[in-house]
């Protein structure tokens, strides 16, 4: 029978050594070149934190992976235990032990983190990191800036999900780090009244094209310097996984010139934020500001709409929704 | 009534042909309450009792001198504008877009200029946080109507 003193030096140790496993004690997010952002009024796009415990024997089960559109970018702050192994090392179709940063490439790393560690048949995610670890007390440790490869594949309740690092920290004007394990901040949607219930605010178009398989756009933005615009856009996933018209942070999209015979010149269209990703498309959804680019290159002229606040901007009671159709009037 | 104000090319003094501007700013008319009223520009050469402005400014390449400081740009602008015989220079600090054999000046700017005669200046506000703000409005008869 173990004395009262015993009984807490073993509960004391148990916590010690908990603590002291980085992903349980919450390590630290270093350095990662990018500001945190701003709890409100940020028009930068938040790159989602995710910290995985990617041990066996870790008290919690990891969190979730953050919704994210195909081509995003992610920081991975992931610890895993090496004695015993919880993960292996994939390399033209063989598969090796585990083994910390004794490779000189980045090998393709699988992570099995279960939704429940006591019943791992049941399913969870299943994760994919071409990447480099770095080795410390026991624990390897894969944290850095990643890009999702391809949509997210589910079966049998196992859901594959395939990061490729990225070489550079996004830029610093276009990106900020959101909080750790919280890619998007819930609060409660408020809504624009319409136009016809109010008097002297500023009439807000709305925009609803639909996406081609191209990236082509069905109707026209309405784009004026400094103007304001709400958009709902759904935009299919193509073959490759990837949302259509993604690439470094900006969705971009083409109205061709219908005049032009050779359909080589035309509008296009950058949008940046208010995106979110689901299993067969990703929507842009929300208020953007438009802002001019001057650059006309081989007969395209292009303009940007950059995500705006929308409760900040319904807030200030300036503003209302115009009926669909009578924003140029 | 809505205003579709085109870019003003400094030097030559002609339009260039760019996107309408129609900042999202209510009219100051409506909003006495906020203090900072912004004009768009609609003369050849900006006021220099005018303490805010939306700019949709063009000039070309030449006629822009870069400075070692970060985005720092100075504007010599032509006698032909000016209707006076000393150089007279606006500066501008932030972003610019260079394009086409251009440098675009294109959104809110503080009015930082002091008595000397010879140049005006000019600081880039972030659009957002003029238009988020609620302490900025439009001056009568340029509003987006």
């Amino acid at each position: 029978m173990r004395t009262g003193a015993g009984m807490t030096a073993i509960i004391c140790s148990a916590l010690l050594v908990a603590l002291s496993h980085p992903a349980i004690a919450g390590r630290p997010i270093p350095d990662t070149g990018l500001d945190h952002c701003k709890p409100r009024g940020e028009h930068r796009i938040p790159v989602p934190t995710w910290s995985v415990d990617a041990s066996t024997n870790a008290l919690s089960p990891s969190p979730p992976p953050p919704s994210i559109a195909g081509g995003s970018f992610v920081y991975i702050v992931l610890g895993a235990d090496m004695y015993p192994s919880t993960f292996d090392i994939r390399s033209g179709g063989a598969v090796y032990p585990a083994s910390c940063g004794k490779f000189s490439y980045s090998p393709l790393v699988s992570f099995d983190l279960p939704k429940d560690r006591k019943n791992p048949t049941a399913g969870g995610t299943r994760l994919h990191l071409k990447a480099l670890g770095t080795f410390s007390h026991g624990t390897c440790s894969y944290d850095g800036f990643f890009i999702s490869a391809s949509a997210p594949q589910t079966a049998q309740g196992w859901t594959d999900l395939t990061f490729d690092p990225v070489d550079k920290t996004p830029p610093r004007d276009r990106y900020c780090l959101a909080d750790v394990n919280t890619a998007r901040r819930p609060e409660p949607r408020k809504v624009l009244p319409p136009c016809e219930r109010t008097a002297h605010r500023i009439p807000i178009p709305v925009w609803q094209p639909a996406v081609s398989a191209d990236g082509e756009l069905t109707s026209d933005p309405p784009h004026q310097h400094g103007a304001i615009v709400s958009t709902s856009i759904e935009v299919p996933r193509a073959a490759d996984g990837n949302c259509i018209g993604w690439r470094n942070g900006d969705f971009r999209f083409v109205r061709k010139n219908p005049i032009s015979s050779a359909n080589n010149s035309g509008l296009a269209v950058l949008l940046r934020g208010n995106d979110s990703a689901g299993p067969a498309s990703c929507r842009l959804s929300g208020f953007y500001l438009n802002e001019p680019i001057f650059d006309v290159q081989d007969g395209w002229s292009r303009t940007f709409f950059g995500a705006i606040d929308a409760n900040r901007m319904i807030d200030s009671g300036q503003y209302c929704l115009a009926r669909r159709g009578e924003e140029s009037k | 009534m809505r205003l579709r104000a085109g870019c003003l090319l400094l030097l030559a003094g002609a339009l260039v042909p760019c996107a309408a501007a129609n900042p999202a700013l209510p009219s100051c008319a409506s909003s006495p309450h906020r203090p900072n009223h912004v004009a768009l520009l609609t003369t050849p050469l900006p006021k220099r009792e005018i303490p805010y402005y939306y700019f949709s400014y063009a000039a070309p390449q030449d006629a822009v001198e870069a400075y070692d400081s970060p985005q720092v740009l100075s504007v010599l602008v032509s006698p032909d504008i000016t209707q006076v015989t000393y150089e007279f220079k606006l500066f501008f600090y932030g972003e610019a877009e260079q394009a086409n054999g251009r440098f675009y000046f294109s959104g809110f700017y503080k009015n930082e200029s002091d008595r000397n005669v010879t140049q005006m200046s000019f600081r880039r506000l972030n659009t957002y946080e003029v238009i988020l703000s609620g302490r900025y409005c439009l001056e009568a008869g340029e509003v987006p109507r």
